[in-house]
């Protein structure tokens, strides 16, 4: 997905890690948040909600933002018993 | 310190900087090492005064040596390569310029601050001593000093008055310099690093130090554990000391230290003492395991420092040697090596008899006594070195020299010799040292070469460090070869052979092929990936710094865009370094917090990129902005000029504008998304289409929160942006008007390239007016950026820069996606700017531009070793000697106290009689530097000291136009050929007339001396010659060499001269930064009027270039005395003109100092004239400028100053073509209104003299100044009436002066002059506007009055009763004054006036804005005043008494004509 959003494919497998960071590595302009977050949607639906979860932090903490955290939503998001 | 193993590895020295007496860099003090010279030498004059040495004095303030070392000559600092204002520099603190220099200099020698590490990893530790420093020393005398003497003066001479104490402060204080307020705080001591720090943006610790003569290795010891300790990766470090200050010599000269024979004999029999002496030595340091992975060279491996104090055994005056040996072994402890390794020790060596003695005696215990041992290998005796024999004592610099000299002697494996040790001191016998006598090779042996240097200071206080050198084989890691390039570039016509030259790393800019590949900063992992990319065949744009295209866009026929970004919330940007390397001023720190400030920085760093992008051959093809992006984009395409813009921008900031609060918000969506989200919420709309994934919405405060919330509500990322405008949103059209007035004053030219709105998402049209109007939709419609870029790509643009900070290439990005495209950013919040720079440049290059990578090569990029660059960039031709002085201060300048000519604005007291005055003419004694004998006042004994003012000194000199004829071609007002007043044309003696007759004047006072420099050029007033003029030529001597001259009341200067005129130093022609050719020739600088100079005054032969920094050009050396060098100042001020946009009229009024090497050249010669302007303020532009015969320099001209009339786009074209322009603004009703263009009496005299002849002027002269104010207007109005008339009618040109006003019998102007017309005319004035009509045979009135609230009394004061039934009622006051203003128009054109029956004229008919009064209708209008307030105009209807116009009801037939005053 990452790839699909930064456009380079065999970059992923030499590179990102769960310690690489958003803008820093991967030099995610903030409208490539914005493609993660759709791709996000697309993929998992209702189920992660990137958005809320990007409006709680503020600028700092999304420019650090590491691709570990997410991927930590995501377990957790996918993990959390519906209705619940 | 004791190293652990894990810092086992030692501390490289990897770059030195150094300038020591008689080496002003690090190359030429290896060479004067290596050659022995003694760079001892007499105090310099200017550094201590002679009246301090004397030779057996015992005071403390008198010295019997005058010798030491002096870096006077060599300290060399440009103040525009850091940064600084030239003018800086003479307030600052010399040690601080010099340790900046000098650790630049060693920066640039360790590859450059790109070069060396993290900038947050880069420490600065200086040794500095805390002794009173020349600039603390000036301070020193202008705070306490001034107050001082004076305090002084007032108790020793009785009849002083405060006003001559007042004028000896204000001299004294002025002699010093030109302090401000700021530079006080510059003179902190420890500023010495943070001054560095600053410069290079290091964020580690950066502080200075105080360990006496051993602060230098201290220095190196906190260097080396702030590396080992990881806090840093790089530190400077060193030593600096610049002060021969009179209370340092007088310590060491009372305390006996001091070499009474003059020499520095170090281990000599016959030392008998020091010398001091100075310097500033700066090392770059590293841990030698990253010296070794970057490839660095290593001069040297510091191993380890020991260091001790002396504890209770600590004396001033006796070292200690217990306690030196504590600190060298110690040292050689920590670097766990056997202290019989070392190879040479570069002592303390002070030369002092107790001090030399002392330190055998510690060499002695520590590394052994007698020469048979296995110390340096085992092969005989060790050699002593100790560089105070050359260059004396450095004080906290000492340690710096000494630790270079040992570096440099293991770099270059030689051992440099000892000066004056022939005869050694009989203790050197006991140990294993040897003096060195002459330079011999340091031979290999099994160990390494090693070096120990001591350093030991006052109070007990010794340092100690061990130096090894660096040797490959000894190094873990396997050092690379050749060093690692910033930059890989290789091309090839297929992928084999690009992947073939991959393999050889062998690729360089010069490379050919059309497939290209670009790495920026390679790694091994780097360019694994990029042989990946490579064989993929796929294009590869950017990521890792990686570009690939296997098909390039540009090479195909692709065009390139630059896009200019607007104001985004990011905003640092680190461009200073290409600022520096492209010579352009450094960009000022953006002030984000003020939206008008933060898009002049967003401008400012447009116009920055634009430049050095065009410094490495990159050009758009068309050009784009983003929101006020798209005013970058203007000054780029040509339409605009950056002088105008910028002031332009400033204007826009909605809180000057009073713009109410609208906030944006980013939404992460389409537009139509956000549209649609937004839909029903009053108050916001889609500002700004950015891209698919991008819009903007603007909106108030509340309608932004809810729209907030339904994006969120949609999983729509969306935030609230830091800046508030209004900008692209309908909400902003309320402050339109402001804005066009802005607009209407930009001038705007045809464009060079397209500029593509993205307002119309079509190129901007060519007619000025249309270029306006879409400039103002601009602001009010939204940003179509994303449709923009879709059509630019339709339109073959392939690759899209970026030129600024921001987020345009990740738009064009998403916007193109899957098309071919590149974009690129100029700059980056995240990189330094070279580096960026760099990598659009691979970009672009990659796909087949032309870019030049010359220029983004850091400087030492070659194969192998780096050459060394000189330490100073003593070629740039800001580059001064730092003046390092306390000196004196004179104040011959003064009359004597206690008899001030009686024109002191106090009462004086009564002269006492004045005693026999003494021969005439004979010189003014300067004050004796010592005070008379008694210790009680004795007034009567120092009158006769002072002379009367002698009266030969004194010439009167009459001037007029018929005797020099030559005035007359230098006129600053323009009128009709052979028009009979020369006054009217206002005849001027040029500044560089006057400053010949000057300098005439002090030349016949020294006859036998010759004129070498001119300084302090003030012009106080014109000298007018109207038509004649009598001057008092004035001169007073100062002392043997200077003469003070005045013509009196209009000038004044100072005037040096010397036995010989100094010769003439030979200059290189050098180009100007990024010179331009200029767009108008000389002969169009006169034609065009550019120029007021008749031909005897024009001598600019050519202009051979012109830039931002200056001008370049030829003259002629003419009859007209002063031509030269009022050709000169011509540049100057045509720079002026073609570089500023407002205030372009300037005059000169002042020079700081003009050195001459020579006579002036005979009439004829070719003088190359080069101006480099130093400050352009509000009121004044200064320059510098060297005039130069052949290849020699004739002049030099330092703060030449001009100043700066206001002017806006009118009075430019008036003043230049007074014959074809107004002052005034025709209307269309066929009246004239004058505003008031100017806020200083300078400007409105310059416009004054354009208008009134002499009797008006005489006049004009009679009145009280607001009186002046609006009679003038009047005037202007009236003459621009009758001149449009002409105009209108067919006339040819008509100056302002050839419209003679007169008054006729009931105060009504008349019109006189020699026209074929009878013409009549009529004026108004209020306040600060004036109206004026003009009409051929009826009578015409014109009148206006400001709209105010008026009661009913009035009204039926005023309004007849059927007038006030007439009268609407809607816009009430409005109307009272439309009916007042028509009855005055028409009683004006009656010639009786309203003679306080107003109601004598009825207003019969209202028809539309026109009233019928009697049988005259008058028309009004509404115009606006300066202070807002509305005004209306009424003036009586030409061509016919009657109207024919049908009388229609009061509902307004169309919109008023509303005036907008664009100015002031």
């Amino acid at each position: 997905m990452l790839v699909k959003v930064i456009g380079t494919d065999f970059l992923a497998e030499e590179d990102v890690g769960m310690q690489s960071s958003f803008s820093e590595d991967l030099c995610l302009e903030s409208i490539q948040f914005v493609i993660l977050a759709e791709e996000l949607r697309a993929h998992y639906g209702e189920k992660v909600d990137f958005v809320a979860w990007l409006a709680g932090m503020d600028l700092d903490t999304i420019i650090a933002l590491r691709v570990g955290s997410l991927v930590e939503l995501i377990v957790d998001s996918i993990n959390r018993v519906p209705g619940v | 310190m004791r190293y652990t193993d894990s810092n086992r590895s030692g501390i490289a020295i990897v770059g030195m900087g150094a300038v020591f007496p008689g080496a002003a860099d690090l190359d030429a003090y290896w060479h004067n090492l290596s050659h022995g010279v003694d760079a001892i030498r007499e105090v310099p004059a200017g550094r201590l005064d002679p009246v301090f040495f004397e030779g057996d004095s015992s005071a403390l303030d008198r010295f019997a040596c005058r010798r030491g070392g002096f870096v006077d000559g060599l300290a060399l600092f440009d103040p525009v390569a850091f940064g600084m204002m030239p003018v800086s520099v003479a307030a600052a603190e010399p040690d601080q310029l010099i340790a900046l220099s000098t650790a630049a200099a060693a920066i640039q020698d360790a590859g450059g601050p790109d070069a060396i590490a993290r900038r947050e990893k880069v420490g600065i530790v200086i040794g500095r001593g805390g002794y009173l420093s020349a600039g603390q020393g000036r301070l020193d005398q202008l705070v306490r000093m001034a107050e001082q003497l004076v305090h002084s003066l007032r108790q020793l001479v009785p009849d002083v008055t405060e006003d001559e104490l007042r004028a000896v402060r204000a001299e004294f204080q002025h002699q010093l310099g030109p302090y401000q307020r700021d530079d006080a705080v510059g003179l902190v001591p420890n500023l010495v690093a943070s001054r560095i720090a600053n410069r290079f943006d290091f964020s580690g610790p950066a502080y200075t130090l105080d360990a006496a003569c051993a602060s230098s290795l201290i220095a190196i010891d906190h260097a080396v554990r702030l590396l080992h300790s990881g806090d840093c990766d790089v530190v400077i470090a060193g030593g600096v000391h610049h002060c021969h200050d009179l209370t340092l010599w007088g310590v060491f000269s009372h305390l006996g230290a001091i070499s009474a024979s003059g020499n520095s004999r170090p281990f000599s029999r016959a030392a008998d003492g020091l010398l001091i002496g100075e310097g500033t030595g700066m090392m770059v340091l590293k841990r030698e395991a990253d010296a070794e992975r970057h490839d660095d060279r290593i001069y040297a491996v510091i191993r380890g420092i020991g260091m001790s104090s002396d504890g209770r055994d600590s004396t001033v005056m006796r070292p200690n040697v217990a306690g030196q040996v504590l600190a060298v072994r110690r040292a050689w402890e920590a670097a766990r090596l056997d202290p019989s390794t070392i190879g040479l020790i570069e002592a303390h060596g002070t030369a002092t008899p107790a001090g030399d003695a002392a330190e055998l005696a510690t060499l002695a215990e520590v590394f052994g006594s007698g020469t048979s041992g296995s110390g340096g290998g085992g092969l005989g005796p060790v050699p002593i070195g100790a560089v105070k024999s050359m260059i004396g004592h450095a004080m906290p610099a000492a340690g710096a020299a000494g630790l270079i000299k040992a570096a440099l002697a293991i770099h270059h494996q030689t051992l440099p010799p000892t000066l004056h040790c022939e005869d050694p001191h009989p203790a050197m016998a006991g140990t294993r040292f040897r003096p060195v006598t002459q330079t011999s090779p340091w031979e290999a042996t099994r160990d390494p070469r090693r070096a120990g240097v001591n350093s030991f200071g006052f109070g007990g206080i010794n340092a100690h460090a061990v130096l090894e050198e660096h040797r490959a084989g000894l190094s873990v890691l396997r050092r690379r070869t050749p060093g690692t390039p910033a930059l890989v570039l290789c091309a090839a016509e297929d992928v084999r052979s690009l992947l073939a030259q991959l393999g050889e790393a062998s690729c360089a800019p010069g490379a050919r092929g059309s497939l290209r590949l670009a790495v920026v900063s390679p790694t091994p992992q780097r360019m694994a990936l990029a042989r990946k990319v490579v064989s993929r065949g796929e294009a590869w744009r950017g990521r890792m710094d990686i570009w690939f295209s296997p098909r390039p866009l540009v090479a195909g026929g692709g065009s390139v865009a630059f896009l200019f970004p607007g104001i985004e919330a990011t905003m640092p940007a680190r461009l200073d370094d290409v600022a520096a390397r492209f010579g352009l001023l450094p960009p000022e720190p953006a002030d984000t917090a003020e939206l008008g400030r933060h898009g002049l920085a967003v401008f400012a760093l447009g116009r920055l990129l634009d430049s050095a992008l065009g410094g490495i051959g990159v050009r758009p093809d068309m050009v784009a902005g983003h929101s006020i992006g798209e005013w970058n984009g203007m000054v780029t395409a040509g339409m605009v000029r950056p002088q105008t813009a910028g002031p332009f921008l400033a204007r826009l900031d909605p809180a000057a504008i009073g713009m109410p609060g609208l906030v944006y918000a980013s939404a992460g969506c389409a537009a139509e998304e956000a549209a649609a989200a937004i839909q029903g919420i009053a108050e916001v709309v889609v500002s700004h289409d950015n891209c698919p994934h991008q819009s903007i919405l603007c909106g108030t405060e509340a309608a932004i929160e809810q729209a907030l919330g339904c994006l969120l509500a949609r999983q729509v990322i969306a935030s609230k942006l830091a800046f508030r405008s209004g900008f692209h949103s309908p909400m902003f059209s309320p402050q339109l008007a402001r804005v066009r007035e802005a607009l209407a004053l930009l001038p705007l030219e045809a464009a060079s390239l397209p500029l593509w709105s993205a307002t119309t998402c079509e190129p901007y049209p060519d007619d000025p007016e249309a270029v306006r109007d879409l400039a103002i939709r601009h602001l009010v419609e939204p940003v179509r950026f994303r449709e923009l870029v879709l059509r630019l790509h339709e339109e073959g643009v392939r690759a899209f820069v970026q030129v600024g900070i921001g987020s345009l290439a990740a738009f064009v990005d998403d916007t193109l996606a899957e098309r071919d495209h590149l974009a690129a950013a100029a700059a980056t919040a995240r990189s330094q700017g070279l580096e960026q720079l760099r990598r659009v440049a691979a970009a672009l290059w990659v796909e087949g531009a032309d870019v030049c990578f010359d220029r983004l090569m850091p400087d030492t990029e070659v194969a192998g070793h780096r050459p060394r660059l000189p330490a100073a960039p003593a070629s740039s031709i800001h580059t001064r000697p730092v003046l390092l002085g306390t000196p004196l201060v004179s104040l011959s300048a003064l009359p004597p106290l206690g008899r001030l000519p009686g024109a002191s604005p106090l009462p004086a007291t009564p002269p006492a009689p004045a005693p026999a005055a003494p021969a005439p003419g004979a010189p003014v004694p300067a004050p004796a530097p010592t005070a008379p004998a008694p210790a009680a006042p004795v007034p009567a004994a120092l009158a006769p000291a002072a002379p009367a003012p002698a009266s030969p000194n004194r010439i009167e000199r009459h001037i007029s136009v018929e005797e020099l004829p030559w005035l007359a071609d230098h006129c600053l007002v323009r009128q009709r050929d052979r028009w009979p007043s020369i006054s009217d044309r206002f005849p001027v003696v040029p500044l560089t007339t006057m400053i010949g007759w000057l300098v005439e004047r002090a030349a016949a006072m020294r006859p036998d001396r010759v004129v070498t420099r001119v300084e302090r050029i003030r012009s106080t007033r014109w000298l007018a010659v109207v038509p004649t003029a009598d001057v008092v030529l004035s001169a007073v001597t100062e002392g043997t060499d200077q003469v003070r001259v005045a013509i009196e009341g209009y000038s004044q200067a100072r005037v040096v001269t010397s036995e010989r005129a100094p010769s003439a130093p030979e200059v290189q022609p050098a180009l100007l930064p990024h010179e331009e050719p200029s767009v108008i020739g000389a002969e169009e600088l006169y034609e065009q009027r550019w120029m007021f100079h008749g031909p005897q005054f024009q001598a600019v032969r050519d202009i051979q270039g012109i830039c931002d920094a200056g001008i370049r050009g030829r003259i002629q050396v003419l009859d007209a005395p002063g031509s030269l060098l009022d050709g000169a100042g011509q540049l100057v001020g045509y720079w002026a003109m073609a570089r500023t946009g407002l205030d372009r009229i300037v005059l000169p009024t002042g020079v700081e100092s003009i050195d001459l090497f020579g006579p002036e050249p005979p009439v004829g010669t070719v003088v190359d004239c080069t101006a480099r302007i130093t400050s352009v303020l509000d009121t004044t532009i200064r320059a510098d400028l060297d005039l130069v015969v052949g290849k020699r320099l004739f002049a030099r001209v330092i703060g030449w100053t001009e100043h700066r009339f206001e002017t806006d786009e009118v009075l430019w074209e008036l003043l230049r073509f007074p014959e074809h322009h107004l002052a005034s603004q025709a209307q269309p009703g066929g009246w004239v209104l004058a505003p008031e263009r100017w806020r200083r009496t300078a400007s409105r005299d310059l416009v004054m003299r354009q208008y009134l002849t002499g009797p008006e002027q005489a006049q004009y002269a009679a009145f009280n100044p607001l009186r002046q104010r609006q009679w003038f207007l009047g005037r202007i109005a009236a003459k621009d009436a009758v001149r449009d008339w002409l105009w209108s009618h067919g006339a040819g040109p008509v100056f302002p002066a050839e419209v003679e006003l007169a008054t006729g019998e009931h105060g009504e102007p008349l019109v006189r002059g020699s026209f074929p017309a009878d013409l009549q005319i009529s004026l108004a004035h209020s306040s600060t506007l004036a109206v004026a009509i003009a009409s051929e045979g009826a009578s015409v009135g014109i009148d206006i009055e400001s709209v105010a609230p008026r009661d009913g009394r009035f009204d039926r004061l005023v309004l007849t009763p059927a007038e006030q039934d007439l009268l609407p009622d809607a816009e009430r006051d409005r109307w009272v004054t439309r009916f007042w203003v028509a009855k005055e128009a028409v009683a004006k054109a009656a010639r009786t006036g309203l003679s306080g029956r107003p109601r004598q004229f009825e207003v019969t008919a209202v028809a539309g804005l026109s009233l019928c009064v009697g049988e005259r209708w008058v028309d009004t209008e509404i115009v606006q005043g300066h202070d807002g307030g509305e005004l209306v105009v009424g003036w009586t209807r030409l061509g016919s008494a009657a109207s024919n116009e049908p009388v229609v009801s009061l509902t307004t037939k169309g919109a008023e004509v509303v005036n907008v005053l664009t100015h002031l």
